[in-house]
């Protein structure tokens, strides 16, 4: 761990006020508190006066170049910050340092005759998608916190959440070009303004899915996907086995994939569907998007998928033509989260463990007694299962009583990462969704051996020398009590 | 968020402890996930500050608490963070719909009463809205012989005891605003004019709704027990508000007992069900295209979103059209929570001003709305986003009584 000077906060407040403008720098002790918090850490509570020198909101990349030199000059550690929604910590303030926070780099231009549109990464995912959908284009964008997430973490973090890859792809399969700011302040603009893909090193790719160790994206471009027609379904099991035969299935006799397909066991399900005001679930079950380039291509294909999900006797299998109907399922499925929590009285601790396609049965039994040998997650029993097991990942959910102490919820969540560790490893996968870094130091050693994580850190040596930029994501405990 | 009576029996101290173990306690379940941030009015208009939101200034409060500030100009901070609410509960909305369903609002208003016991709130605006209560029982320093000669010429009968059991309780604003004053009057006229049996006190005080927010209980108390005695006195049995707030304050807020036996409307229930029996008719038409405002006091705090529609959609000619941000995800006009009564600094543009564009947008000429403060706001932002020739405010009763 780096030793970094400590100064004053005023001092540092001090400088940066006379680099930018006053109002784009704070020392509110709300704002710097705010600033410094993400979700999932409940037992990591910030402790009384750990929180930042200071909160700046630079709104362009020039503003942000001269943060960093002055960081960079003086050893001061900086953590960007878009909306602060990381869920494994990556966007969390650690050691005493200066918070960039993203928000007014808020650019959005949409530039149809290139066939691209360039934005900042202070925007919020779902205020892009709405200005894309207008002009008849899809952002390929999807993670189960659209209405908060900022764009900037998801590239950083290359994550897919419900978007099933084999169809969709990465955000890294739509980023054509960046401007990044590197730890030392320089500033790099990488990919070209064509929708033809550079062969060879292609700079973006450093930062794509970079878990924001090397650089501060500050401007992106992104190729336009224009709009499709949907078709929706779904289906219920007698039983989990046969829902994850139904999904290996669709890989195994080549039907064309859906763009969504998720998951809920029957316990989440019916907890879920009852507040939707929808008939109670006949078992775990399935829904699914599936997009064609007309009405006709997307009937097709969702025909094709129930006809192939029926083939493992599910209770029902059905094309969905109601919109209403698929509305109330999806967000039953989206709220499903919340709605455990609020049964459970507690606060959510889950993972995401990814399986290979003839995994996928044994996994889920896996991911279903995941508590067995972990002393604390014993006393939580067996989890809650949902997740995107169209692209193959289980988010098995235990409810920590909100009244538990701060230990035993540290403890619980080091024991879920430890699982999620020992299952990804067993299964050869990684997450697709959270970054590798972060609360996963130790399986990124486990997985990729010191090596790999060696040759990480010497890139990241290379060009933060003084390891100024997010310090810490790259650390090998899972948790650290501060 | 239910109040409790036997505040004032216990000693300071103990009191100021219960407070904070019952915010702390509340905001346990809070995961900092931030989906109530996009859901809050002053996130969209302030500079990009995180602690707004309803999980901004619940962590800002948490961390408070549980460092124990105690620097002046920190405790000041808290104070323009907590007072900066406007309760209008979009975040405890989007909290239940989309996350753990922690009672933000509740840790708002308790951290509200706790800066008021340390001596630090309300703003000092506010303050003088709690002198004016405890003085004349209206927030606006409005004297009693002029209020009461204000609800003398409105026009409608006094309440007695034997006269009718449905007390109409118009509120402070009225009195004090001429816009309001004019909804107040409107509404009067169109229930003498279909002869229904109602009554008014003409020495009416404050139901107690601004204390409440502004976080001072005792003086909410004090109002409370006098409103009580007087609907015990006066044998009321429905109570029919002229506002939403003071109808949220009646129908969750007085101790459940204390109200036992008397049915709580806002008027937009009340009317909507005399239009429902033909006792209220309609001889004209309204050929506008006219959207709807929800107050957040009617709407998400009390669900009450069919009774104004209902309305709006049986007076002949008008073409009614919903705002994009509607029902439970409307945007609050700025005015509640205690915000009629301080400007933030940190805000750069108005919500009556938002609301107004968006009304231009959907092609609205007439915005309906069923509370004072929501006409007062969206009328000042019309006027502020010079869009007065386009588009009016109108509150629902002012239309009734035009197709009458």
């Amino acid at each position: 761990m780096t030793d970094y000077k400590k100064y004053e906060d005023d001092a540092v407040y001090g400088d940066l006020v006379r680099l930018l403008d006053k109002k784009k720098v704070t020392k509110s002790l709300y704002e710097r508190i705010n600033n410094s918090l993400d979700p999932y850490m409940a037992g990591n509570e910030l402790k009384k006066g750990e929180i930042p020198y200071a909160v700046v909101r630079p709104e362009n990349t020039e503003e942000v170049s001269t943060v960093m030199k002055y960081a960079n000059e003086k050893s001061i550690p900086a953590y960007v910050r878009g909306s602060g929604t990381s869920l494994h910590g990556a966007a969390r303030f650690k050691e005493k340092g200066i918070v960039i926070n993203v928000r007014n780099l808020n650019h959005l231009e949409i530039e149809e005759e290139y066939g691209w549109a360039e934005f900042g990464p202070g925007h919020r995912v779902l205020y892009v998608k709405e200005a894309l959908e207008k002009r008849g284009f899809f952002l390929p964008l999807v993670p189960g916190s659209i209405r908060i997430a900022s764009i900037g973490g998801i590239i950083s973090n290359n994550t897919s959440a419900h978007g099933v890859d084999t169809e969709l792809g990465k955000p890294r399969d739509y980023v054509l070009g960046l401007e990044v700011v590197l730890p030392t302040g320089e500033i790099v603009k990488t990919g070209t303004k064509s929708l033809r893909r550079i062969a060879g090193t292609d700079l973006t790719q450093y930062f794509v899915g970079g878990d924001g160790l090397m650089g501060i994206i500050t401007s992106i471009r992104m190729q336009l996907m224009p709009m499709f027609e949907s078709t929706y379904g779904v289906a219920y099991f007698k039983d989990l086995d046969s829902l994850a035969r139904a999904v290996q299935r669709i890989y195994l006799d080549k039907v064309p994939p859906p763009m969504f397909l998720e998951m809920l066991d029957e316990r989440v399900a019916k907890i879920a569907f009852k507040i939707k005001g929808l008939q109670e679930p006949k078992g775990p079950m399935i829904m699914f998007q599936v997009k064609g380039r007309d009405k006709e291509d997307a009937k097709k294909k969702v025909t094709q998928l129930v006809e192939c999900i029926k083939k493992e006797s599910p209770i029902e299998a059905k094309e969905i033509q109601d919109m209403e109907e698929w509305h109330k399922i999806w967000s039953a499925r989206e709220s499903s989260l919340p709605y455990i929590c609020q049964g459970g009285k507690g606060v959510f601790a889950f993972c995401e463990v990814v399986s290979t396609v003839p995994g996928l049965v044994e996994c889920m039994k896996d991911v279903k007694n995941m508590s067995k040998g972990k002393p604390t997650l014993e006393k939580l029993g067996e989890p809650y299962l949902f997740g995107h097991i169209g692209c193959l990942t289980y988010h098995p959910c235990f409810i920590i009583p909100a009244d538990w102490s701060e230990e035993d919820k540290r403890k619980a969540y080091e024991e879920v990462f430890a699982k999620e560790a020992e299952l990804n490893l067993k299964y050869d996968t990684a997450g697709g969704e959270w970054g590798q870094f972060a609360m996963r130091g130790p399986f990124f050693s486990e997985k990729w051996g010191e090596s790999g994580y060696d040759f990480v850190e010497k890139i990241k040596t290379a060009v933060d020398p003084k390891n100024i930029l997010n310090p810490n994501v790259m650390r090998k405990t899972v948790l650290e009590n501060k | 968020m239910e109040y409790s009576i036997d505040a004032s029996e216990k000693n300071e101290e103990q009191y100021l402890e219960d407070l904070k173990n019952e915010v702390l306690e509340v905001l346990s379940t809070c995961i900092n996930c931030r989906f109530c941030l996009p859901a809050c009015p002053l996130f969209e208009v302030t500079t990009g500050e995180v602690f707004h939101g309803g999980s901004g200034i619940t962590r800002s409060l948490y961390y408070s608490l549980k460092w124990n500030e105690k620097g002046k100009d920190e405790l000041k901070e808290l104070r323009e963070i907590l007072y900066s609410c406007m309760m209008c509960k979009a975040c405890e909305t989007t909290c239940k719909n989309s996350s753990t369903g922690t009672r933000l609002l509740t840790a708002i208003q308790k951290g509200r009463e706790i800066l008021i016991e340390k001596m630090v709130g309300p703003m000092p605006e506010q303050k003088k809205v709690l002198e004016s209560l405890e003085k004349y029982g209206n927030p606006y320093d409005m004297n009693k012989s002029d209020r009461e000669m204000w609800m003398k010429l409105l026009g409608a009968p006094q309440k007695e005891k034997e006269s009718t059991e449905v007390l109409l309780f118009i509120g402070c604003t009225a009195p004090h605003d001429d816009y309001a004053g004019k909804m107040a009057k409107s509404l009067v006229k169109l229930l003498n004019k279909a002869k229904i049996s109602y009554g008014i006190f003409e020495d009416e005080i404050c139901c107690g709704h601004p204390a409440l927010t502004i976080g001072d209980s005792f003086i909410f108390n004090d109002i409370a027990e006098k409103n009580i005695e007087k609907f015990k006195k006066l044998d009321v049995k429905t109570i029919v508000t002229l506002s939403p707030h003071c109808f949220d304050t009646y129908k969750n807020k007085y101790p459940i007992d204390a109200l036992k036996g008397i049915e709580v409307m806002h008027y937009t229930q009340f009317i909507n069900k005399l239009i429902k029996e033909k006792r209220i008719t309609f001889s004209d038409r309204l050929d506008k295209i006219v959207t709807y405002h929800d107050p957040c006091y009617l709407g998400r705090h009390n669900g009450e979103y069919t009774a104004p529609r209902e309305i709006l959609s049986s007076i002949p000619g008008v073409n009614f059209v919903e705002f994009n941000r509607n029902k439970e995800n409307a945007l609050c006009c700025g005015g509640g929570g205690g915000r009629m009564f301080v400007d933030i600094e940190t805000e750069t543009e108005r919500l009556g001003k938002v609301r107004a564009r968006e009304a231009g947008e959907i092609g609205a000429e007439v915005i309906a709305t069923a509370c004072p403060w929501c006409i007062i706001m969206l009328t000042d932002g019309i006027k502020t986003e010079g869009l007065t020739e386009k588009v009016e405010a109108k509150d629902i009763c002012e239309l009734i009584l035009s197709a009458m």
